[in-house]
C-alpha cells in the first residue's frame, strides 16, 4: 500500500442515489473524508448496513460491504469484530434501525466491542414513506403522526451511554468538524457511536418546515447534548476476552475412560428408579451408579426429572441398564424403586401404587406408603444418612439397593465413586456406600468378569 | 476418549470442536443451555469466541457475520428460538452462509414444557423462513448420531454454502448413555472452497444452477459484498427478474440436485414385508423394539429410518415403499412428517401415523397398537 | 430584482442545474448567484425555476439589489448578445 487513498467512494454505480439535500450526502462524503484522514486498508475495512435510504450506502464504498436484515446491522457487526479483531467495523444505520434494534445498541455498548456507529438521524423513515421513529421529536408531523408525534424522543447517545458506551458524540451534517469527529470515533478503542442529525428532504423536512437551524433548537429543547456526549475509555470487549480467556490454562474438563472390570447379573433390560428431593445430590448419585453398570461392563442410559427451581422440590432419576444396546429408554415398569424423600413420595405417588410385584421397592422407612404390590424393604436411609453426611443420602440409598438386588459389584460403584469424584467427596461417599451396604444383610453373588 | 457417560449435547458440542468450529453464539433456552455451556468453556481453549449473546436473533446474527468472516460457526436453541432466527435463517439462504444450527425441540407450542421432549418443528424447521427455499435437517436418534450429525452438518455446510439444521429432541439431547465417541466413524473433514481466481472477485459466481460460489471471507485480499437484497453475482441488488430468478433456482438446486449425496438413512429391508415403519430421531428406537416384536411373532415388517429429513430422501423412500401395503410412521406430533411419505406413497398404500404429544415417549407396544400390526 | 441564496441552503446542488443564465454557482459556504447574471428567469421562463426546485424555500428576492422587470428583460438581452 504505497499510494494515498484519495478516496474510499467509488462512482462505479453513479453518483450517490439520495434526494436532492439528503443528508445521508454530506454524512457519507464526511465519513470518506475521515476515512482518508485515517488512510484505512479497504481489504480490512468493511461498512455494514442497516435497513433504509442509508442500507444504499454500502455498495458506494471501496470497502468490504454488508449489508443486513433491519435492525440487526450491530450484531452482524459484532460478529465481524470478534472473528476478525483486525478488521475496522464501521456501522451506518438510521433511527428506525435504532428503534427496532434497540437492544443490540444497548448491549454493544454495555460489552463495549469496538466497532463505530454512525446513526443517520433524520427523525423518520424514510424509505418507506416518512413513518416516524423513536428520534421524531414530540409534536412532530410524520405519516403516522400527522395530528403531531406524542411520543418524546429517544436520547441515543445518552441511552447508549447508560447502558456502558465509552465514546458518544452528537452533531449533524452541517457540521464543518464532523469528518474530524468520525475520525475520533474510527479511532476509538473501543465501541463509538455518533448520532448525526440530518435532513430528510423528502418527508421530515417538508412535513415539518424544517430548516437548517431548526436541529441545534430541537436538540436544545429536548436537553440533548450537541457535541461530545461521553468519553469514558475502558477495555475494550475482545481485547479483554482474549486476555483473560485466552490466557486460561484450566485443565480442560475430561472425564477419564471407563474400562469395564467388574461382572454383572443382567440378562435383560433393567428399570431402576430412584425417587428423592432436590438437593440430596439424587443425579449425582445416580450417575456415579450409572457408572458404575459401566465398569461392570452394561450399557446404561439416564434420564432426569426435577422441577425449573433445582433447589426445591422432587428429583428423581431413571437409570437403564442393559447387556445389549437400549432403544427404548422410557421405565413403563420399573423393576427397582429407590425411594428417599417425602418429595420424591408426592411425585411418584401413583406411580408407587401401580408398581407390580415383580418390582422391589427399597423405602425410606420414615414414609408412609400407599398400597403397593411391590416387595418392600424399608431402610433407615435419613438415619444412616445422618451418621456419615447428610448429602450423601442418595449414594447410601443406593449402595444398598446394589448391595441387595445384586445387578453389579459394590466394589464397581467403588470405583465410580473413586475416579469421578473430587477426593474430599469420593471419602463421604465411600463411607455412604459402606454404611449403605451394610444395611443389607444377604449376599447377592455376582458373576465374576469374564 | 473411550467408552464415557455423556448426553447427547455434549455429543454435540464434541462434534462441532471435531469439526474444527471456532464461533458460537447463542442464547441460553431450555434444553439446549448446556451446548452453550460447553461451548463457553471449550472455545476460548482454542483461541476461538464463543459469545452469551442479549437475544436469539444477536446470536444468529453474530454467527453469520462471524462466518462470513471466515469462522465455521455453531449455534443452538430450541423451537422458540427457532422462531426468533426466522428472518436471519433467509438472510444465511440469501447471503450463502456456512452455518450449522442445533434445534433442542422441546413441548410446544410457545414456552409450553420446556424440560420435556416432542417433536413439533419438523414441518417448521424445514418452513422457517420467508421464501420457502429447500433446508437441509439432520435428525440423530442416539448420543453417537448426535456427536456424528453435528460433524456431518459442518461438512454440508461448508460444502453447500447452507445453513443446516440439526433437529434433535430433549430426549436424545439431555440423556445420558455410555458411548465411545472414538468408535464413532467420521468422514474426511470439508471446508468451504476459497476463492483463487485472479482476476475481480464476484462473491455470488457460478456456472451451473447447483455450483456453489468460491468464499472470500470479509478481511481477505478481495474485496467482497454481502447482501440480503435480491442480488447478481457481483452482490448488488438487482431488480432484473431473469437475474432474481436465476438466483433462486440456484439456492433451490444446491440443495435439491445434492439430494443423494445428503441423504442418509438405515434400511431395514425384510424380503417379503407388506408392513414398513418409517421413522426419524429418538421414534426410531422404539420402532426398532417394535419391530423385534413383529419379527418375534414370525410378522414380516422392513424399518427405514432417516437420519437426514430435508431434502426428503426421496430415493430411498421410494425402494423402500417397493410392495409395501402399510406404511406407519410414528411421531411425538400432531402427524408432520407423514405428510412426506403421503406425497410419496403409491396410491392404495395405507400411510397410518402413531402420534402423541403428551411430553411421553412414543413406547413400542403404542407403535404396535397404532398402527395394526400385531 | 435578482435572487439571493440564504444561509438556509442546505447544498443540495439542484438549482445550480436549473439556471438558465448560468448564474449559480458553488460557494465557500453554500450556494450563490451572480447578481450580475440573474435576471429572475425573465426572457426564459414564466417562473423562477431554481425557486420551484429548491427543497428548503432559501431563494428570495435580493433586497441589495432592486431591479424592475423592465431592467430584469435588458439584462436578459444584454447576455443573450453576449453568449
Amino acid at each position: 500500500m504505497n499510494a494515498m487513498i484519495d478516496t474510499y467512494l467509488t462512482d462505479a454505480l453513479g453518483p450517490l442515489p439520495f434526494c436532492p439535500g439528503c443528508g445521508h450526502d454530506p454524512l457519507l462524503k464526511a465519513l470518506d473524508k475521515a476515512l482518508v484522514k485515517l488512510q484505512l486498508d479497504p481489504k480490512k475495512t468493511v461498512i455494514v448496513t442497516d435497513i433504509g435510504c442509508i442500507g444504499l450506502a454500502d455498495r458506494y464504498f471501496t470497502t468490504h460491504g454488508f449489508h443486513g436484515l433491519h435492525g440487526r446491522s450491530i450484531t452482524y457487526a459484532c460478529g465481524l469484530k470478534l472473528a476478525r479483531p483486525e478488521l475496522t467495523v464501521i456501522v451506518l444505520k438510521g433511527d428506525g434501525g435504532c428503534g427496532i434494534g434497540g437492544t443490540h445498541l444497548l448491549n454493544v455498548a454495555r460489552r463495549n466491542i469496538d466497532i463505530t456507529l454512525l446513526v443517520a438521524n433524520n427523525f423518520n423513515y424514510g424509505m418507506t414513506g416518512g413513518q416516524h421513529s423513536v428520534s421524531t421529536p414530540f409534536s412532530g408531523i410524520t405519516a403516522t403522526t400527522p395530528m403531531g408525534n406524542v411520543e418524546a424522543a429517544m436520547d441515543l447517545c445518552g441511552t447508549a451511554v447508560a447502558a456502558g458506551a465509552s465514546w458518544a458524540y452528537r452533531g449533524t451534517t452541517f457540521d464543518k468538524d464532523l469528518p474530524d469527529r468520525i475520525e475520533e470515533g474510527i479511532t476509538q478503542p473501543g465501541f463509538s457511536m455518533l448520532d448525526i442529525w440530518e435532513m430528510c428532504t423528502a418527508y421530515y423536512m417538508p412535513r415539518n418546515q424544517l430548516k437548517k437551524k431548526d436541529l441545534v433548537d430541537i436538540m436544545e429543547r429536548s436537553n440533548f447534548t450537541y457535541g461530545l456526549v461521553a468519553n469514558n475509555p475502558r477495555p475494550e470487549y475482545g481485547a479483554h476476552y482474549r486476555a483473560t480467556y485466552g490466557a486460561t490454562t484450566a485443565p480442560e474438563h475430561k472425564q477419564p475412560a471407563i474400562e469395564p472390570k467388574f461382572g454383572n447379573n443382567v440378562n435383560r433390560q433393567t428399570g431402576i428408579v430412584v425417587a428423592g428431593s432436590a438437593g440430596q445430590k439424587i443425579i449425582s448419585a445416580a450417575g456415579l451408579m450409572a457408572r458404575a453398570s459401566m465398569y461392570s461392563g452394561l450399557t446404561v442410559t439416564q434420564k432426569d426429572d426435577y422441577p425449573i427451581t433445582v433447589m426445591t422440590g422432587h428429583s428423581i432419576s431413571e437409570i437403564i441398564v442393559s447387556p445389549e444396546r437400549i432403544d427404548y429408554t422410557a421405565i413403563e415398569v420399573p423393576d427397582y424403586f429407590i425411594l428417599i424423600s417425602k418429595d420424591g413420595l408426592m411425585k411418584a405417588w401413583s406411580r408407587i401404587e401401580q408398581l407390580p410385584s415383580t418390582c422391589t421397592l427399597y423405602a425410606e422407612q420414615s414414609l408412609e406408603l400407599p398400597p403397593t404390590r411391590a416387595k418392600v424393604i424399608r431402610l433407615p436411609m435419613i438415619e444412616t444418612a445422618k451418621k456419615v453426611n447428610r448429602l450423601s443420602i442418595g449414594v447410601l440409598a443406593l449402595a444398598a439397593f446394589v448391595k441387595d438386588a445384586g445387578l453389579f459389584a459394590s466394589d464397581a460403584f467403588a470405583e465410580a465413586i473413586t475416579v469421578f469424584q473430587k477426593p474430599a467427596i469420593a471419602e463421604i461417599n465411600l463411607r455412604a456406600l459402606e454404611a449403605g451396604s451394610a444395611l443389607i444383610h444377604t449376599n447377592q453373588e455376582v458373576k465374576p468378569c469374564p | 476418549m473411550g467408552l464415557e457417560f455423556i448426553e447427547g449435547n455434549e455429543a454435540i458440542a464434541r462434534g462441532a470442536m471435531m469439526a474444527n468450529c471456532n464461533f458460537f453464539a447463542g442464547y441460553p433456552i431450555t434444553p439446549s443451555s448446556s451446548i452453550l455451556q460447553y461451548m463457553l468453556n471449550q472455545l476460548p481453549r482454542v483461541g476461538a469466541v464463543a459469545i452469551q449473546a442479549e437475544d436469539e436473533i444477536a446470536s444468529i446474527g453474530m454467527c453469520i457475520g462471524a462466518a462470513m468472516a471466515g469462522c465455521k460457526v455453531l449455534t443452538a436453541t430450541s423451537g422458540p428460538g427457532i422462531s426468533l432466527y426466522s428472518e436471519n435463517i433467509g438472510l444465511a439462504v440469501i447471503g450463502e452462509t456456512p452455518l450449522v444450527i442445533v434445534n433442542v425441540q422441546r413441548q410446544g407450542p410457545a414456552t409450553g414444557a420446556a424440560t420435556k421432549g416432542a417433536e413439533g418443528d419438523i414441518l417448521f424447521t424445514r418452513w422457517c423462513t420467508s421464501g420457502g427455499l429447500p433446508m437441509i435437517v439432520l435428525s440423530p436418534a442416539n448420543v453417537a448420531e448426535a456427536y456424528e450429525l453435528t460433524y456431518r452438518a459442518f461438512n454440508l455446510a461448508e460444502q453447500y454454502r447452507v445453513p443446516v439444521f440439526l433437529l434433535t429432541n430433549k430426549e436424545v439431547s439431555v440423556t445420558r448413555e455410555s458411548v465411545d465417541l472414538e468408535q464413532v466413524e467420521l468422514p474426511p473433514l470439508v471446508d468451504r472452497r476459497r476463492a483463487t481466481m485472479d482476476e475481480q472477485y464476484l462473491p455470488y459466481r457460478f456456472e451451473a444452477l447447483h455450483d456453489v460460489p468460491e468464499f472470500s471471507a470479509i478481511g481477505d485480499d478481495r474485496i467482497t459484498r454481502f447482501t440480503t437484497s435480491s442480488h447478481d453475482e457481483a452482490g448488488y441488488l438487482t431488480s432484473s427478474p431473469e437475474e432474481i430468478q436465476r438466483m433462486i433456482d440456484h439456492y433451490a438446486a444446491k440443495v435439491e440436485d445434492a439430494g443423494d449425496d445428503i441423504a442418509l438413512v438405515k434400511q431395514d429391508i425384510e424380503s417379503g414385508a407388506e408392513v414398513l415403519m418409517i421413522s426419524y430421531g429418538i421414534t426410531s428406537r422404539s420402532v426398532a423394539v417394535a419391530a423385534k416384536m413383529m419379527r418375534e411373532q414370525n410378522r414380516k415388517v422392513s424399518v427405514l429410518t432417516l437420519q437426514s429429513l430435508y431434502p426428503v430422501p426421496k430415493a430411498a423412500i421410494n425402494n423402500a415403499l417397493a410392495g409395501i401395503k402399510k406404511v406407519v410412521v410414528p411421531e411425538m406430533n400432531t402427524g408432520q412428517y407423514i405428510q412426506e411419505i403421503e406425497r410419496l406413497a403409491p396410491t392404495g398404500v395405507e400411510v397410518i401415523g402413531v402420534n402423541k404429544m403428551d411430553t411421553t415417549l412414543i413406547s413400542p407396544n403404542e407403535i404396535i397398537q397404532g398402527g395394526g400390526l400385531l | 430584482m435578482p435572487l439571493i441564496i440564504t444561509d438556509e441552503c442546505i447544498n443540495c446542488d439542484v438549482c445550480e442545474p436549473e439556471c438558465p443564465n448560468e448564474a449559480i454557482s458553488k460557494g465557500d459556504e453554500f450556494f450563490i448567484i451572480d447578481p450580475d447574471k440573474c435576471t429572475e428567469c425573465v426572457g426564459h421562463y414564466e417562473t423562477q425555476q431554481c425557486v420551484e426546485v429548491c427543497p428548503v424555500d432559501c431563494i428570495p428576492p435580493d433586497p441589495d439589489h432592486q431591479e424592475t422587470q423592465e431592467e430584469l428583460l435588458l439584462k436578459y438581452e444584454r447576455l443573450a448578445k453576449a453568449s
